[in-house]
């Protein structure tokens, strides 16, 4: 779920702003070329496996992959979702330019969640990828919801993020399967980031 | 054949979207008078660009989900609270038409400026270089891994006689970590290419046009005409 713009106060969007393009440069100094152009390609290709959706109780769904970005990139997961975000509202109009910074708050903290429980190294891996891939979709969606209760929206949201509870199983049951594959078949790519 | 506004430097075309974006967005809720002026300055600005009204309609309503779903929202618990739909209805319309006249900017803005123009804008606005080559990245090579997805996925179907069923999110999930496996490898070969090019961590970018009095004055005079019918009406 993307923010739209003009629907939230310039004022929240301005504050988000700051916050991000502040976490924007601290997160991503002194990253060498090499590691960027790997989250470059990390980005394209979750935004790639993004575009496919699954069919979910008679609906569909598409993934968010944030919790796959933070156990892949640590807390680096932030500068690759504020540009995977950026290239989405600029090509797709999802989201908006004014709440780019709420939306990027939002799905980051999803990602850096994700990040903290892959490093907590607490439970079976696994486990611990399902988690990953259900705190990255609900963490945004109860962010949002408590963002438009705050903005006069009422409670309406809360619904919309229970809704989510079966989008965040799904992709905690996807985020172990690639995790699991990726253990088999390159163990090193799942190496503690920094 | 390029319009009057794809004349102007995309960093002046970027920063007038923005300021007309938020100042629109600024509208208090409810105010429903300053929206004819915004439309006509909107619609004007549009005539002067060289979009597809097909491209913007089609923006225009793939945005519509979450606008409606937001008015709709405010709609109901003005009910809700009591007030009834008629003291309700101008706080959902006016939410409604700031999230559509938003959308139909940027569209406007993503129709006359291509991407590699925008990350330009974006470099010489002195954004952090770890955004641009991320954004770079994803503009080469987002189509290239979804067509290698696209390929997977067909390369599945002709091998598959029967229903994936229980195994269909393992199978799923086997082929994100096949895309992403590649994807790694990939950005080993890019980036040693790179490397033997000569690449010093800075994208390689033509010179953009020299910033004008007249990319100045647009880029004041536009959203400032926005601001006074926004105070004025």
């Amino acid at each position: 779920m993307h923010i739209a713009d003009g629907i939230l106060p310039n004022l929240w969007c301005g504050a988000a702003h700051g916050v991000s393009w502040t976490a924007m440069y601290w997160l991503g100094r002194r990253i060498e070329t090499g590691e960027v152009v790997r989250l470059g390609m990390l980005a394209s290709a979750c935004f790639a496996a993004s575009l496919i959706h699954f069919p979910l109780g008679g609906t569909s769904v598409h993934l968010g992959l944030y919790g796959l970005a933070g156990i892949l990139a640590g807390r680096r997961s932030f500068p690759v979702i504020f540009a995977a975000l950026l290239f989405q509202t600029i090509l797709f109009q999802h989201g908006g330019l004014i709440t780019l910074g709420l939306n990027a708050l939002n799905m980051g903290a999803g990602a850096l969640t994700a990040a903290s429980v892959w490093r907590s190294g607490v439970g079976r891996e696994p486990l611990r990828a399902f988690l990953c891939g259900f705190v990255g979709v609900l963490v945004p969606a109860l962010l949002i919801a408590v963002e438009f209760s705050l903005g006069g929206y009422g409670k309406g949201f809360y619904f919309m993020a229970l809704l989510y509870l079966g989008a965040a199983a799904l992709e905690g049951v996807l985020t172990a399967a690639v995790v699991g594959f990726l253990r088999r078949s390159r163990p090193a790519i799942l190496a503690p980031c920094p | 054949m390029t319009g009057l506004f794809e004349r102007f430097d995309p960093r002046a075309r970027l920063l007038a979207i923005a300021a007309m974006i938020a100042i629109v967005a600024s509208t208090p809720p409810g105010a429903l008078t300053a929206f004819p002026c915004y439309g006509a300055l909107i619609a004007l600005l549009i005539l002067t660009g060289r979009a597809s009204g097909y491209y913007l309609t089609w923006r225009c309503l793939a945005a519509s989900p979450f606008i409606l779903l937001a008015a709709g929202l405010l709609v109901w618990q003005g009910r809700a609270a009591g007030e009834g739909v008629p003291a309700a209805w101008p706080l959902g319309l006016s939410v409604a038409l700031k999230g559509y006249a938003a959308a139909l900017l940027l569209a406007f803005l993503t129709a006359t400026t291509t991407l590699g123009e925008l990350l330009e804008a974006l470099r010489l606005l002195k954004a952090p270089p770890v955004l641009n080559l991320i954004l770079a990245m994803m503009y080469r090579y987002t189509a290239l891994l979804s067509e290698e997805y696209a390929r997977m996925e067909r390369a599945r179907e002709c091998r598959t006689v029967s229903a994936l069923g229980k195994r269909r999110y393992s199978i799923f999930g086997h082929q994100f970590g096949t895309l992403i496996l590649r994807s790694w490898d990939r950005a080993e070969r890019v980036h040693a290419a790179m490397l033997s090019r000569g690449f010093d961590g800075s994208w390689p970018v033509r010179r953009l046009p020299r910033w004008r009095w007249a990319d100045s004055a647009f880029t004041i005079s536009i959203p400032g005409i926005l601001l006074a019918a926004r105070f004025l009406w």
